[in-house]
């Protein structure tokens, strides 16, 4: 090994303290945040992660991507996550958003054309993307209204720092049920799972 | 007064001594050495590494021992154990032009480059058992004087394919991308219409005994694919890998493999000249019925990129690649050991009451 | 040899989550994952047992069972394999279990939100009987194309006056899918409607992975004029009184003299410790 790679290695960011138990852990996590939209998931294994790529992103991120999973990053992230990525997960970064298994966002205030992301196909829908979006915050709060399987009755949250085009665009990503993207909004250290069965109901904003 | 059946875990552990002991069988004859199942019975050790996608002869012979001589029982040992193998490197395509040959034979011509090497065959013996094969000789010791066959020395030997496809007689290999990447059973499900590397690789791993009744059915009229043996060759191949450090590949071992091509029914049409077709097998170790009924059935399933209609079970793409693999079929064909006495009561309860129900109309009838 | 917890690799473990989310994400549709080899034959629980290893953890308390009891032969297999390569807590009591692994029953007892419901499933596909071929079924899925599926049950109907499915009765998922769920009677359809568990199917020949999400509608097929209906019987369980489970029946006799017994062992256990409390007092 050189001594560039000596030295990039070092400053890499340390991954999962326990790879093996912190992704079961982290993924179970995940399993209710996308069985229970509405529920806000607290993500207690949290990873070393290089700004702004936040401690729950980053556990998502090592806990799912791998050399299967192509990832496409927003320009931020791309400058400073892509070896860090690619060291822990060995997921390929792909330029093209359409190609990406998991789309991954640092700020939900500057989101790409989520029109261009995979939607699955009719006789296999699920190989549309995973959306995963940094949000400021995210609390149980008169907001959003949303319904469908996993929640009882209804639920309505309240998101810091997302762009208002986010729930036009989950609105037409429910019609296109069976296809259509599934979405992880994370803050800090805690997530909320929107997969595409999630019916969002118009509110007041 | 009845009470639940319990002991379900004694009773797993009292079968498994139980399954030991018989397995040993009477404890006054030599047990069997790994050795012994590798050297004297190879052509098993060839099947259960083709089938248990996983060339070691001496685990296969490991497996040989602990199934028992049952053969499905023994592959399904070496895939379970393969699973737990990590994935190191990705080897380059074998080149078997380059075969140490110990047997090569084809039905196409009289004589080839290379010549009719016969190697070690069954085909010539009469069945007759050999009694003398009842006794145990003691290992020889010196083998200077044993009077076994000198092999010659190796000569070039081109293909058959590659001899009629010089000529144009024969369709080249769609070559296809080769920067694609090859289809992995191993890693993902097959998903149909399958290309030919997942049918390859499906039928590689797939039961003898099903391609072989299946190939047979295509010589039969179900299908006509009017095969001949272009080349049946049996030898030793290097295994190469090139890491992406160096421009140039490595050995890192040999195997034993056993390669068919068949030539089959010419196509063509007013615009393209008539070629042979191909369909190909291979295996690992000694096994040519298992590589040539492969080859009649690769055919076969190559009906939809021949443009051949497909009317015959082996040309049934989902039909067939769906039931070859003896794993699949023989652990759900015996998971009906399994009690299913929940799903029978609810049977019994539906027919008992349809059975009521039109005995009461009738007795209401007269 | 020491293997990886719960036996998996993290490569496949990591495979079979990301599976398993999206089979969340989309109620009742069977998806695709490359199922491994597992040291169990296809055909006794490979799917079910490759789904639990991949989401089971050091907290959790595992209870298996086949039939509707932990000590049917293959449930004890099943746990100790688990208790072996996950060094996990088990149990035979409903309520203490996270995890629960099932063959052919849904427990009797109401599940809770936060426990995850397994099960073994041999053939997932329920329109695989009207049609063999996966390239068909995968379409009619598509286009929501089910008509084939009620003419059969209508057929059903015009030749013994009902249908005649008993277990492993088609439903209809989040009013989408429809979707196969596993050779449970039809006793425990309902149980399967809005439970506040997360329900898990994994087929490991079959190599299909699907879900139905908690508080999810799921309906049994049937027709206005001929509704859905589950079995029952005339007797009780002779062992502890039970007049709303399923049962079993153990034949006790040459003669043909006949028994029914809980076939939920758990719940059988508890209502005769009750029952012998109660006659205590």
């Amino acid at each position: 090994m050189n001594q560039q790679t000596k030295i990039a290695l070092q400053q890499l960011a340390r991954g999962f303290n326990d790879p093996q138990l912190d992704a079961q852990r982290v993924f179970r996590q995940l399993l209710q945040a996308m069985a229970r939209p509405g529920q806000i998931v607290p993500i207690d294994r949290l990873p070393e992660a290089p700004e702004p790529l936040c401690g729950g992103a980053a556990a998502l991120a090592l806990t799912l991507f791998d050399l299967d999973t192509p990832i496409w990053l927003d320009e931020a992230l791309c400058a400073t996550a892509s070896d860090y990525l690619a060291f822990h997960t060995g997921a390929p970064v792909t330029a093209e958003i359409g190609d990406a298994a998991f789309v991954l966002v640092a700020d939900g205030r500057q989101l790409p054309d989520l029109g261009k992301v995979a939607l699955g196909d009719a006789e296999y829908p699920e190989r549309a993307a995973t959306i995963i979006v940094q949000v400021e915050g995210l609390r149980i709060d008169a907001g959003h209204r949303l319904r469908g399987p996993g929640i009882l009755g209804h639920v309505d949250i309240t998101v810091d720092g997302l762009a208002p085009e986010f729930w036009s665009a989950l609105q037409a990503n429910r019609r296109r049920f069976p296809l259509g993207f599934d979405a992880m909004l994370v803050a800090g250290d805690m997530v909320l799972g929107l997969p595409r069965t999630v019916v969002v109901d118009k509110t007041e904003a | 007064m009845y009470v639940s059946v319990k002991g379900g875990e004694r009773a797993i552990t009292a079968a498994h001594t139980l399954l030991a002991e018989e397995r040993r069988g009477d404890p006054a004859v030599p047990e069997l050495s790994l050795a012994q199942i590798e050297q004297q019975m190879s052509l098993g050790v060839a099947r259960v590494m083709s089938e248990g996608a996983l060339y070691d002869p001496e685990l296969a012979a490991l497996a040989i021992k602990q199934a028992r001589g049952d053969m499905v029982e023994a592959i399904f040992l070496l895939r379970a154990y393969r699973t737990t193998l990590p994935r190191l490197a990705t080897s380059l395509p074998i080149d078997t032009g380059q075969m140490a040959v110990r047997r090569r034979i084809s039905a196409t011509f009289k004589d080839i480059p290379g010549g009719q090497v016969l190697g070690p065959t069954f085909d010539y013996t009469h069945r007759l058992l050999d009694f003398d094969l009842a006794e145990v000789k003691e290992p020889a010791a010196d083998l200077s004087n044993s009077g076994a066959v000198e092999p010659e020395p190796a000569r070039p030997m081109p293909s058959v394919a590659k001899i009629l496809g010089s000529e144009g007689l024969l369709e080249p290999e769609i070559p296809g991308d080769e920067t694609a990447p090859v289809a992995d059973l191993t890693r993902e499900p097959l998903s149909f219409p399958a290309e030919r590397d997942a049918r390859l690789q499906a039928l590689a791993r797939g039961d003898e005994g099903f391609l072989l009744s299946l190939g047979y059915s295509t010589q039969r009229g179900y299908g006509r694919n009017h095969p001949f043996a272009g080349e049946i060759r049996l030898g030793e191949v290097a295994v190469e890998i090139q890491p992406d450090e160096l421009p140039f590949p490595i050995e890192i071992g040999e195997i034993e493999i056993t390669e068919c091509q068949m030539v089959n029914s010419f196509k063509g049409s007013k615009t393209k000249p008539a070629q042979f077709t191909r369909g190909y097998g291979l295996t690992f170790g000694h096994g040519e019925r298992k590589a040539m009924s492969m080859a009649l059935v690769d055919r076969a399933l190559r009906c939809r990129e021949l443009d051949e209609e497909p009317s015959s079970p082996a040309q049934d793409e989902e039909f067939v690649l769906y039931h070859c693999d003896n794993l699949e079929a023989s652990g759900f064909v015996q998971h009906l050991k399994l009690p299913h006495y929940v799903d029978f009561q609810s049977e019994l309860v539906m027919v008992r009451e349809m059975r009521a129900q039109q005995a009461a109309l009738k007795e209401a009838a007269e | 040899m020491s293997y990886n917890f719960a036996y998996l690799d993290e490569q496949t473990k990591r495979m079979l989550r990301r599976t398993i989310l999206k089979a969340v994400a989309i109620p009742g549709y069977q998806v695709p994952f490359g199922a491994r080899e597992m040291p169990m034959p296809h055909g006794w629980g490979t799917g079910g047992i490759q789904v639990t290893a991949a989401i089971i953890g050091a907290d959790d308390t595992l209870k298996v069972i086949d039939q509707g009891a932990d000590d049917t032969t293959n449930a004890v297999s099943i746990r100790q394999f688990f208790a072996k390569t996950a060094g996990v807590a088990t149990t035979t009591r409903t309520e203490d279990a996270t995890i629960i692994q099932t063959r052919h029953r849904i427990p009797e007892k109401p599940l809770k939100e936060g426990q995850i419901l397994v099960y073994q499933v041999p053939i997932p596909e329920p329109l695989r009987w009207l049609e063999p071929r996966e390239t068909e079924t995968r379409k009619m899925h598509a286009l929501s194309e089910y008509g084939a599926m009620h003419v059969r049950l209508y057929e059903d109907i015009a030749t013994h006056g009902r249908i005649a499915t008993a277990y492993d009765y088609p439903v209809q998922v989040n009013g989408r899918y429809i979707m196969r769920p596993s050779p449970i009677p039809k006793f425990d359809n309902p149980k399967m409607d809005m439970n506040p568990a997360l329900q898990l199917f994994g087929a490991g020949r079959e190599k299909r992975i699907y879900a139905v999400p908690p508080y999810t509608k799921v309906k049994s097929l049937d027709f206005d004029d001929y509704p859905f209906e589950v079995q029952t019987w005339e007797h009780s369980c002779a062992l502890c009184g039970s007049e709303d489970s399923f049962l079993d029946e153990i034949i006790t006799s040459d003669q043909g003299d006949r028994m029914f017994v809980c076939s939920d062992s758990d719940y059988c256990q508890d209502r005769q410790t009750a029952g012998r409390r109660e006659a205590a007092e």
